[in-house]
Order: structure tokens, then C-alpha cells, then sequence
């Protein structure tokens, strides 16, 4: 295995069950994920975008193992972490890390600030005594907060800054990765470059590892190396981020392109095609239904995820 | 941690930089309602009759002169029951004055650490001296007519105190009087003194109240919080046994439960307290519920906090609010279970004093009915079952505004 990888996914799949009747009888499942394989080197930002309901969240929270896999594997630091105990999880958990989406919700409203921080601390037995304040105050300067905030509690702060101490709670373990939740789509648009800005430099500062996922591209564009994009549990398409935004080859990487509402004149608009996303997935490519280039076989067949161009992988049949 | 390394710890932030926490808010919600304070303190004055009632109402003088010798009869026949209730009442008033204390005086990150350790020693403390109390206090019974004493001259100088009658006192001469100025709200069949037996009758309302209902919310808390974090099967399990137990009518079944135990005061808590657990359980599970996948308790989970700290400290703190407000209603309820109990002949065994068994003799066996006798026990039943159902009301309100807008 490649030394510089930091985390390799491989066949992913978190199926949750539909339960009917009585007895809860098992008829069917959602494929929240459906056999997703990617890979992030040490010190780069993974950007996963899709549209609500593609499975990036599910995604996310399969990888920390919030939420049980039902198939594949996910390997830290060379070391498949599903299979793990509770016990011998905690030692990961010290290094993989999240920053939530809703700032309002991520926080525990009946602790103050400084004892949210304090808590991994603690648990993790990284600091104790004045260490610890100390080094609670120094995150929260580093996010932007001041020390003074220790004290306080999280209904007396913004949104944006409700967003820092989730950002400071995720960094004070020290973690090799960082998982950000669509960190910014909950927050004013003038705020969200103000938290990008920080967590790119925060990035630089710690030497972190970032899957970033969000629903908004440009964000994507702003943070990442290499961008995935997601669609009904699938990954359609990975490629360098500048790449991606500048030869898309996934007939739905094109559409989310085009529907960017910022005024870039250099970026050719395609034709707009609108149509909701399928309730079911269908028998072949999952995007064939919504695709205008698709034709009887893109219903038959599942694409796989091919390299077309060098370190630019797409599932379609038709590119 | 260790007390010094909290005084290390001392944060150099200012007061102004103080948090209001969650708790202060409630309580300033509360505290702009005038009934609530009302109420308040109402049962506080309730609960310094109940902790104070040998002094209220005790045949025993506090002090009197036998034989020119200076006696305290009314200490020396205090038994290990009222000092356990004084230790119990200062260990109270230690732990509120300790709580408001530490919201001016303590910095809000440290505070839970501090209040663990209060809550700890004092809790310790108050344990270690009941049992040391019930173990080492001897029984001292006292059947001086200290009255008789003084009438024949023996004994002077005595102050008596404000009701001068023991609960237990039988004297047929003078029984089923309406109030005069020698028994203020009257005596009962057997001639005691109903404003005695009305005071304390206070301790056994309160206590039965406040220990059936803590049984209560302990097996309710524990069951709803296990169910709600763990769900699947355990909670499919869970909820049945909790329907069952919901379906069969709880007064009948504590009658029914009580006829085969002794009528002791304890197995009635007891009794009320394992059978009406059950919203409690509802509330906390459903809180759990929800909490379970809110981003905070799994940012806990990420983070590999244990699932201690997960549970107490993340979960049953924002989901104890339901609760709370159902222990208030709780112990209305079991006040009024009690009361119902021994107006019946199921509750507490006579001379112990309970103010349902008070009424139930406000009925001669005449025929006749003696009015003071159902009047005064009742308006003491109703106004304390009011104010605690006033109290719950007063908190929902006063908890639920804040649960949308604060947090």
C-alpha cells in the first residue's frame, strides 16, 4: 500500500433496510451507498459533491462509523477500521474527526464552551490542569473566537462563530483527518468564505487531511484537489479539481456545472435539462434516466468507474 | 481532578464574561411568574413545618424546672427519625446555598466538576449520619404527664411549645370536640389534638411524596434512557413490559399489593414508587430518541467519549426537562395516592398520623358528621396538592419557550 495515503476506500456500501408489517419483515433496502471506492493522500482536501439524497452524508458518517456498513472496507493509516471493536476504535477516533453541518444542533447546549473543547481533551488525556485552559484558549484564538468565550455557552453565539467552536472542538484532539459535513451550507454566503478561509489555513497550519463535502461546487472548487461526485450512492466521477471544472465528462457533473449560478462568461453553459431525481434506481446506469445522452444500453448496464484520462475516472459509457 | 489543581485552574476571565447557563435561565423565566414564587413558597414553608414539627407540636416541654433542676424533656425524647429528617433538611439547605454560590463565585467551565464533588460529600455525609443515627441512637421513651407535674406543683416554670399535644395522645374524655380555645381545629375520636396530628402529618405527606416519586424517576430515568439509546430490540421489549404495566389500574393494584404487606410507611413509598414509573420512563425514552441522532451526541460518539459521558453528560441533561416537570405532578400524585390510601384503612398504621386517615374519621360511628375533622385534613390535602401541580405547570412554562428559543 502506498505510504501516502491516508485513507483508502474500497467497495463501500451502507444499505439501510426497509421494514414492513408486524413482524418488520425485511422488503427492500435504500442503497445509501452502493460500492463507493476512493482514496486521499496525506495533506489534501477531498472534495464529495452531490445533490441532497446522494448518500455523501451517509458516506461521511460510514467512514467515522457512526453508522454501520453493510460491505467493503476502510482503511486508516493502512489499517481497516469496519471491522474494529468499540474498545480498540477509541484509538481512531482520537484521529479521524468531524465538523457538523448545523452549527445550531452540533453543539451541546447545557455545556459552555470551554468544557465542550475540554472534554476530548480530557478523555484523550492530551492535556489536564492549566495546560488545558491554556490550550483551550489558544484553539479558540486560532478559529477566530477569543479566550474570554470559554465561559459562555453556545446560544450566545452566531451561527459563524457557533461554527468555529465546532471547527476548535474537531481540532483539539489533534486529528490526521478532518471530515467536514458541509460545513459552510448553513451559514450567510460572506461567512462561509470566512470559515473556508480558516479551515484552509488551519489546514496548512496542522498538516490535515480534509474530506470536504458539500452540495455547492463552487465551495468544492475553492477547497479541493480532487473532487468526487456523487449520484444515488454511486461515485460518477473523480478527477483533480481543476480538471473536473474544466473538462467534466459525466453527463451529470455537466449538469451540476451549468447549474452554478455565478456569471462565469468563460464557462460554456450546456443546455439546461430539468428533471427530478428517480425515486428508484433503475436496472443500469443511475443516471440514465435523467441522462440525455443515455440510450437502451445505459438502461441495461452499470457503468464502472473508468480512468479516461490520466487520474480522471468517470462512470459513463458514452465519454 | 483534585481541589488544587481547580484553584491552579483559576481562569483569568471576568465576570462579565460569564455565560448564562441554562439553568439561570429557566429559573429567570420562572421567577417572572408571581404564582410560581407563591407556590414556591408555599411548600417551602410546608417543608420547615414537616422538618420542624417536634418542635411545633410535643406534650414535651422545651424547657421546665423539676425540683429547682433545669430539664430539656422535648431534646432528650427527639428520636433517631427526627434527627435524621434535621440532617437530611441541612444537608438541603447546604446544597441549594452551595449551587447559588458556586453561579456567583465559580466560573462556569469548572462548575460541573465543583458540583459534583459538593453533591458527593454531601450526600456522603448525609447517608453516613442516618445510618450512624438508626444504628447507635438509642430509643428513649418519656411517659412523664409533664401537665400533671406541674398541676401538682412538682415542677414549675415550663415553656411549652405553640401546640402543646403529642400525636399519639388518646384521651376519650375530651374526644370528637369541635375547635375551642383549648384544641384549636378540634380533637378526633380518640381525643388527640387535630392541629397536632395535622403538623405532623406534613412529614409523611412530604416524605411519601418526595421518596415514592425519587423511586419512581430513578427506574423510570434508568429504563426510558436504556430503551431510547439502545432501541431495536431492547426497546421493543421494553415498551411491551411498559404497556403491560400501564394497562392495569395502578390504585387498585397498590391495594391490592398492600393488603399483603405490612402497613408500614416505607412499603407504601415503595409500593407507589415501582408503580408509577412509567411516564417517566415514556418521557426520557422519547427525549432519547431524539437526541440520539441530534449532531452533538454523535459528535460525542466521534469524538470517543465514553458511553457514560455520552449518556449523562450529553443526553439526560438536555432530556431531563420533560421529567422534571412530570416528578412535580409525581409528587402531587402520590400525596394524594397516600391520602387515599389511608382514608381507605390501607395506609399508614394509627398513631402515626396521616392526613387521608384523618379524614376518613370524620365520620362518627354515630352516624354523626364531625366537620373539623374533614375540613382541615381536606383544605391541607388540596392546597398542597395545588401548589404542586401549580409548581409543575410554572416550569413547563417556564422550561418550554426556552427549549425553542435558546437552544
Amino acid at each position: 500500500m502506498n505510504n501516502n495515503i491516508l485513507l483508502k476506500v474500497e467497495n463501500l456500501k451502507t444499505w439501510f433496510p426497509i421494514k414492513k408489517g408486524l413482524l418488520r419483515k425485511i422488503i427492500g433496502h435504500v442503497k445509501a451507498v452502493d460500492d463507493i471506492s476512493f482514496q486521499i493522500p496525506h495533506g489534501s482536501t477531498f472534495g464529495l459533491v452531490g445533490e441532497s439524497g446522494s448518500g455523501k452524508t451517509t458516506a461521511a458518517r460510514t467512514i467515522a462509523r457512526l453508522i454501520h456498513a453493510t460491505g467493503g472496507k476502510v482503511y486508516f493509516n493502512g489499517e481497516n477500521i469496519l471491522p474494529l471493536h468499540q474498545s480498540e476504535l477509541r484509538r481512531i477516533r482520537k484521529d479521524i474527526s468531524i465538523v457538523f453541518q448545523d452549527p445550531y444542533s452540533s453543539l451541546n447546549p447545557r455545556m459552555t464552551v470551554g468544557s465542550i473543547i475540554a472534554e476530548p481533551l480530557r478523555i484523550h488525556k492530551i492535556a489536564k490542569g492549566s495546560e488545558l485552559i491554556d490550550r483551550i484558549a489558544t484553539l479558540l484564538q486560532k478559529v477566530g473566537l477569543s479566550a474570554a468565550h470559554i465561559n459562555r455557552y453556545p446560544h450566545e453565539f452566531s451561527g459563524g462563530q457557533r461554527q468555529r467552536i465546532g471547527i476548535a472542538r474537531a481540532l483539539a484532539v489533534e486529528p490526521k483527518l478532518v471530515i467536514c459535513d458541509e460545513p459552510v451550507s448553513a451559514l450567510d454566503v460572506s461567512i462561509q468564505s470566512q470559515i473556508l478561509n480558516l479551515l484552509k489555513d488551519l489546514q496548512e497550519q496542522f498538516r490535515l487531511t480534509y474530506l470536504f463535502i458539500a452540495h455547492d461546487l463552487s465551495v468544492v472548487e475553492f477547497i479541493s484537489d480532487i473532487v468526487a461526485v456523487m449520484y444515488l450512492g454511486k461515485i460518477v466521477e473523480i478527477a483533480p479539481a481543476v480538471e473536473l471544472y474544466e473538462k467534466p465528462l459525466h453527463p451529470y457533473t455537466k449538469l451540476l456545472l451549468s447549474a452554478i449560478p455565478l456569471p462565469v462568461p468563460e464557462r460554456k453553459k450546456s443546455t439546461a435539462f430539468v428533471s427530478e431525481i428517480g425515486q428508484e434506481a433503475p436496472a443500469g446506469c443511475p443516471f440514465s434516466g435523467r441522462c440525455p445522452i443515455a440510450d437502451g444500453f445505459c438502461c441495461r448496464e452499470i457503468p464502472p468507474l473508468e480512468e479516461k484520462a490520466p487520474g480522471h475516472f468517470a462512470a459513463c459509457f458514452k465519454t | 481532578m483534585k481541589t488544587n489543581e481547580y484553584k491552579k485552574m483559576e481562569l483569568k476571565t471576568e465576570k462579565k464574561n460569564w455565560g448564562t447557563s441554562y439553568g439561570q435561565l429557566v429559573w429567570q423565566q420562572f421567577s417572572k411568574n408571581r404564582t410560581n414564587l407563591v407556590c414556591m413558597w408555599f411548600i417551602i414553608i410546608l417543608f420547615t413545618i414537616a422538618v420542624l414539627a417536634p418542635f411545633i407540636a410535643n406534650d414535651k416541654p422545651l424547657i421546665i424546672h423539676i425540683d429547682g433542676k433545669v430539664h430539656f424533656p422535648l431534646f432528650d425524647t427527639l428520636t433517631a427519625n427526627d434527627y435524621a429528617v434535621f440532617i437530611a433538611a441541612i444537608t438541603g439547605i447546604t446544597l441549594i446555598s452551595l449551587i447559588r454560590r458556586n453561579s456567583r463565585k465559580v466560573d462556569p467551565f469548572l462548575r460541573s466538576g465543583v458540583l459534583w464533588k459538593q453533591v458527593l460529600i454531601c450526600t456522603g455525609t448525609l447517608l453516613v449520619g442516618i445510618i450512624l443515627l438508626l444504628v447507635f441512637m438509642p430509643r428513649k421513651l418519656d411517659a412523664t404527664d409533664y401537665r400533671a407535674m406541674i398541676a401538682s406543683g412538682k415542677a414549675s416554670d415550663a415553656i411549652f411549645p405553640l401546640v402543646p399535644y403529642g400525636y399519639g395522645r388518646t384521651d376519650i374524655k375530651v374526644s370528637q370536640k369541635p375547635p375551642s380555645n383549648e384544641h384549636w381545629l378540634g380533637t378526633d375520636d380518640v381525643g388527640s389534638d387535630v392541629l397536632c396530628r395535622l403538623i405532623h402529618g406534613t412529614r409523611i405527606s412530604l416524605s411519601v411524596g418526595f421518596v415514592a416519586v425519587g423511586i419512581a424517576s430513578v427506574i423510570g430515568i434508568v429504563f426510558g434512557a436504556i430503551m431510547g439509546y439502545f432501541g431495536g430490540k431492547i426497546d421493543f421489549l421494553g415498551m411491551r413490559l411498559l404497556e403491560i404495566m400501564m394497562s392495569v389500574p395502578t390504585f387498585f393494584l397498590i391495594i391490592t399489593i398492600v393488603a399483603f404487606f405490612p402497613r408500614s410507611l416505607l412499603n407504601i413509598m415503595i409500593i407507589i414508587g415501582i408503580t408509577s414509573w412509567t411516564d417517566d420512563a415514556r418521557f426520557i425514552r422519547a427525549e432519547f430518541f431524539k437526541l440520539r441522532n441530534q449532531d452533538f451526541v454523535q459528535a460525542a460518539i466521534s469524538l470517543g467519549l465514553p458511553l457514560r459521558s455520552i449518556l449523562f453528560r450529553h443526553m439526560l441533561p438536555n432530556g431531563i426537562a420533560p421529567v422534571l416537570v412530570s416528578i412535580t405532578f409525581g409528587v402531587a400524585g402520590a400525596i394524594f395516592i397516600e391520602s387515599a390510601l389511608s382514608f381507605l384503612g390501607f395506609g399508614v398504621a394509627p398513631p402515626t398520623p396521616s392526613w387521608g386517615q384523618m379524614l376518613s374519621t370524620g365520620v362518627s360511628t354515630t352516624g354523626e358528621f364531625l366537620w373539623w375533622l374533614t375540613l382541615f385534613p381536606g383544605l391541607a390535602i388540596f392546597f398542597t396538592v395545588t401548589a404542586y401541580n401549580l409548581l409543575g405547570e410554572g416550569l413547563r412554562d417556564a422550561i418550554d419557550p426556552k427549549l425553542r428559543k435558546a437552544v
